[in-house]
């Protein structure tokens, strides 16, 4: 039975996507209107029919061909999370995949010919478009695609040889709709179409023989929940959710060497990995042990990183082998990550503006928007300030301040955390000042530091709805609407449960809305 | 008009063009050197220029008057061009409809189309979510009248260089609404797609039926799916399926009378581009296409650091410095003028007619956004076409005219001279009659 305050609080946050409340004097969270409370029974919008990012569809070439090679298409941008459900394939893209397509065939086709491809044609045939294109398309290949195929393998083979036939073949099953897309027919996901999207979500890549064989158990409500509890054992899942993670707290900003020269400058690449592998090993850590949504943002126990140990310094109170437990009157929870931080930072800088934004988008699902036009984003050089004076600036302009009270409110707190996310006590030789304002679930709370913004995050009903809706968000390709809310409000209700974020995974992924939800709108197409 | 019924539009009209464009292609227009046909390039270059008429920073207009003007220093890698350019001053952009995702994103639709982004999408940026262009740019309205007039290998060659992922602040060339054209962004892929295909020889004729056949497996897979899927992607498939009708085009001949470049080039931003320039103008030579663009990076807020220049702040943030102009920012904008310059160098390397390629080709260079301070107000260089119809060697000024117009005259130009509007900034005027004279 759904609580209607949060119901309610749900609705509000899904309509009222504002990042700029809390000018000093304006009303805080003060809705124009009471929101109407939800009525469970609209449909979800339908999921985009997506073409796989580059990334799943190198790892899922590599995977079933054993040839790795970056696939050189850039993928859709769609706000948080990479999408490819809006635009085609124009000729440009299908070149850049057809030479990509022929380099991992070429790659891959000797070895084939050495095996399976030895002698019969039938037996090298019943193997390729078999075994091997039932594993790249994700389901039993169709006759007509078969035959396609086999043609084509006769053709070859008379004009050139064996192995080029073979390399062609795989060069047209790479180029292929089945292999490029996550296929879903009219009418509905079948199992397969069900099995692909779980599959991509939680593994970045595709099922396997083994996955494959037990796409029956999608259909019963119990089968599907044992199967995704094994699929988050699995060491996959650490892929996908390195895809979630690396764009909700921004960690990929570490990998960009023009803007972070100090990171690149100054880190050793052992250092730069672990930052980021720390962050995404907390989180691992949380869905497989059934860690709650507060555990999670308040923990004070992380994965030992022997390259980070100089970094924590006195932070590291009490060194267990293989986790540290870190002094929680510093840093705490997920959010008091170097990584996450030093992700957050502009160069040599820590940058209360990148981390304020980050938290209001992903975690309160409360993004700002962009600065105005015509605005220098760049703080004044003020010699020997704070970066906290620097940014008084912001302040002055009405028009920033609007926007940067609330961002910056967050980010102030964690001003004890310089670029690289080591802890500080002082800038410029003058003491820091962490004090912030979050301003949450309608009301605004002042806290002293990071430490208590934690404490404040992990009480909050709105992060937890966000965190639901960064998972769906993800997970659907699209961005969320208000008939989502039903289904937010019941996973974030999953995250304070004994099973906590693992349950909500569990309950997302099984759940009708994902897996059998149905696909993007029949749009009336008119002549 | 929804997106879908745009798309299925497009595609039933490329349908057609595409079977006209199956026929095998003759060069003989070229190799008889009988007709030298127009032809177009648009080149970007992200934010804009140091545009800020009645202040001390200006460094982008002339002195002078229409003929004895005198070029900016800031553009003095175009003074060997100086009888082949045509400035302007007063053309501005202009869209009608809400402004949504910033003034960066919005203007990379608006440049070449004259139209802004639609309300309805799934990109977020601040809180109005937007979606892609309502419009095609005019690129691709000539290529695809070109391609039913006099069909070439490529209807057009869209080049870029570190042109970013696939978002509307990102792509300035659009074949319809709700479809961009992926810019070829490195050399090597670039050679790839528009000369690999082409190279001569036996070996060669049966890599091409090789790879013929692939491509055949591969339409015939995207032909049997696609009534099968819901109908936005049965739309997106459809599209996918005439792209690799566009692949097998690029693979119909052999050039055995064009000097195939060699793509292979040093590590580096300036590198590329020069390159990417070099491959455009031997294609244009070689008739592989008539109509091509070169996007240098991306509009979306391009925060690049010139480290290559010295510089330790993004190029973004220094162009909102403004109006103190940094030494830095006028080193990156006659960085990207000494391109502009490379790029005609390149087409002034192929002798044609009594001139050059350069004086059978129209340049045009436009940004996002004109500077600091967005406001759509265009800065363009024209140059080269000058034995084709262009009057260079000219400074105008003109009075506060709608950039649509000007994308009208480069249409008629190109013999689209049925348009008399493009995008939705204009009030259907026609071309600027004095623009190109």
């Amino acid at each position: 039975m759904l609580d209607p305050a949060i119901v309610i609080r749900a609705f509000a946050i899904l309509l009222a996507l504002s990042g700029c409340q809390g000018v000093v004097g304006d009303p805080v969270g003060g809705g124009d209107t009471e929101p109407e409370p939800l009525v469970c029974d609209e449909p979800p919008r339908p999921f985009p029919v997506r073409r796989l990012t580059a990334e799943q569809l190198r790892l899922h070439a590599f995977e079933v061909l054993g040839v790795d090679r970056a696939v050189p298409v850039e993928d859709e941008q769609l706000g948080t999370f990479p999408s490819n459900g809006s635009v085609a394939v124009d000729t440009n893209m299908a070149s850049a995949l057809s030479t990509w397509a022929s380099t991992v065939a070429t790659d891959a086709a000797p070895a084939l010919v050495e095996g399976a491809c030895s002698d019969e044609v039938d037996a090298c045939l019943d193997h390729l478009v078999g075994d091997v294109g039932q594993l790249l398309y994700r389901r039993p290949m169709e006759d007509a695609d078969a035959a396609r195929l086999e043609a084509l393998f006769a053709t070859i083979e008379g004009t050139h040889d064996r192995t080029v036939a073979v390399q062609s073949v795989l060069e047209a099953m790479l180029q292929s709709p089945h292999f490029l897309y996550q296929v879903e027919h009219e009418g509905g996901p079948d199992r397969w179409s069900q099995l692909a999207r779980v599959t991509f979500a939680l593994w970045n890549g595709g099922p396997d023989a083994a996955l494959m064989a037990r796409v029956d158990e999608l259909a019963e409500p119990e089968g599907a929940e044992w199967l995704i509890e094994d699929m988050l054992d699995d060491p996959r899942f650490e892929r996908g959710l390195g895809a979630f993670a690396a764009p909700w707290l921004k960690l990929e900003q570490m990998d960009d060497t023009n803007r972070r020269t100090d990171l690149h400058g100054e880190l050793d690449a052992e250092t730069l990995t672990a930052l980021r592998s720390q962050a995404r090993e907390v989180l691992l850590g949380a869905i497989r042990g059934g860690s709650t949504y507060g555990e999670l943002l308040t923990t004070t126990e992380v994965p030992a990183s022997e390259p980070l140990r100089e970094l924590y310094g006195a932070d590291l109170v009490e060194d267990r082998g293989d986790t540290w437990r870190i002094d929680g009157s510093r840093r705490k929870g997920l959010l008091g990550l170097p990584g996450v931080l030093a992700a957050n930072s502009g160069p040599e800088s820590s940058s209360p503006t990148h981390r304020g934004v980050m938290v209001l988008s992903n975690l309160l699902c409360s993004p700002p928007p962009a600065p105005p036009a015509n605005v220098t984003t760049e703080l004044p050089e003020i010699e020997g300030a704070t970066t906290r004076e620097r940014l008084e600036s912001h302040r002055d302009d009405p028009t920033c301040a609007s926007c940067h009270e609330s961002i910056d409110g967050i980010g102030f707190a964690f001003e004890n955390f310089d670029w690289f996310g080591r802890y500080r006590a002082t800038e410029n030789g003058r003491p820091i000042d962490a004090s912030g304002r979050l301003i949450a679930d309608g009301a605004a709370l002042e806290v002293a530091d990071s430490v208590a913004l934690a404490d404040a995050l992990a009480e909050s009903g709105q992060a937890r709805e966000c965190f639901a809706e960064m998972w769906l968000t993800y997970a659907a390709g699209r961005s969320p609407t208000a008939e989502d809310a039903c289904l937010m409000v019941e996973l974030a209700g999953e995250l304070d449960t004994p099973g906590g974020l693992r349950t909500m995974l569990v309950r997302l992924f099984s759940s009708d809305e994902f897996l059998r939800g149905e696909l993007s709108a029949m749009e009336e197409v008119s002549p | 008009m929804s997106r879908g019924t745009s798309r299925r539009r497009f595609l039933l009209g490329a349908a057609a063009g595409g079977a006209a464009a199956l026929l095998p292609w003759t060069r003989s227009a070229f190799s008889q050197g009988i007709v030298r046909p127009k032809r177009l390039v648009l080149f970007f270059t992200p934010h804009g220029t140091i545009f800020d008429s009645g202040r001390a920073s200006e460094k982008w207009l002339p002195t002078g008057g229409e003929r004895d003007f005198v070029l900016h220093p800031i553009m003095s890698a175009l003074a060997p061009y100086r009888e082949q350019l045509i400035l302007t001053h007063g053309i501005h952009k202009r869209h009608r409809g809400p402004d949504l995702g910033g003034p960066h994103t919005t203007g990379m639709p608006i440049l070449w189309s004259g139209g802004g982004v639609t309300p309805d999408g799934d990109f977020t940026r601040g809180e109005l979510p937007f979606g892609w262009n309502s419009h095609a740019s005019v690129d691709q309205l000539i290529a695809q009248h070109l391609a039913d007039a006099d069909p070439t290998p490529f209807d057009s060659m869209t080049l870029g260089v570190a042109s970013g992922g696939s978002h509307p602040g990102s792509r300035m060339i659009y074949a319809a609404p709700g479809m961009p054209v992926t810019p070829v962004s490195s050399p090597a892929a670039a050679f790839e797609r528009y000369f690999a295909g082409s190279l001569p020889g036996e070996e060669a004729d049966r890599e091409r039926a090789r790879r013929l056949s692939v491509l055949d497996a591969v339409r015939g897979s995207l032909s049997d799916l696609a009534p099968r899927m819901p109908a936005d992607a049965r739309l997106r498939l459809e599209a996918h399926t005439e792209a690799i009708r566009g692949l097998e085009r690029g693979l119909q001949s052999s050039l055995s009378e064009c000097a195939i470049p060699d793509p292979t080039t040093d590590d580096g931003l300036g590198a590329h581009i020069d390159k990417q320039s070099e491959l455009l103008a031997t294609g244009l030579a070689c008739g592989l296409t008539r109509v091509g663009s070169i996007q240098c990076r991306v509009g979306e807020n391009d925060g690049r650091v010139y480290d290559f220049l010295g510089h330790s702040v993004g190029h973004h943030s220094l162009t909102h410095r403004e109006p103190d102009v940094p030494e830095a920012l006028e080193q990156i904008h006659r960085f990207y003028f000494e391109r502009f310059a490379h790029l005609l160098d390149q087409l002034s390397r192929f002798p044609e007619g009594e001139g050059t390629l350069l004086d059978h080709t129209l340049v045009v260079w436009g940004s996002d956004t004109r500077g600091w301070d967005h406001n759509y107000a265009a800065p363009f260089v024209f140059a080269g076409g000058g034995h084709s119809g262009v009057a260079t060697g000219r400074y105008l000024r003109f009075d506060d005219v709608e950039h649509n117009r000007m994308l009208v005259s480069l249409a008629h130009h190109m013999g689209l001279d049925s348009m008399t509007t493009i995008g939705d900034g204009d009030e259907g005027e026609g071309p600027l009659s004095d623009l190109l004279g």
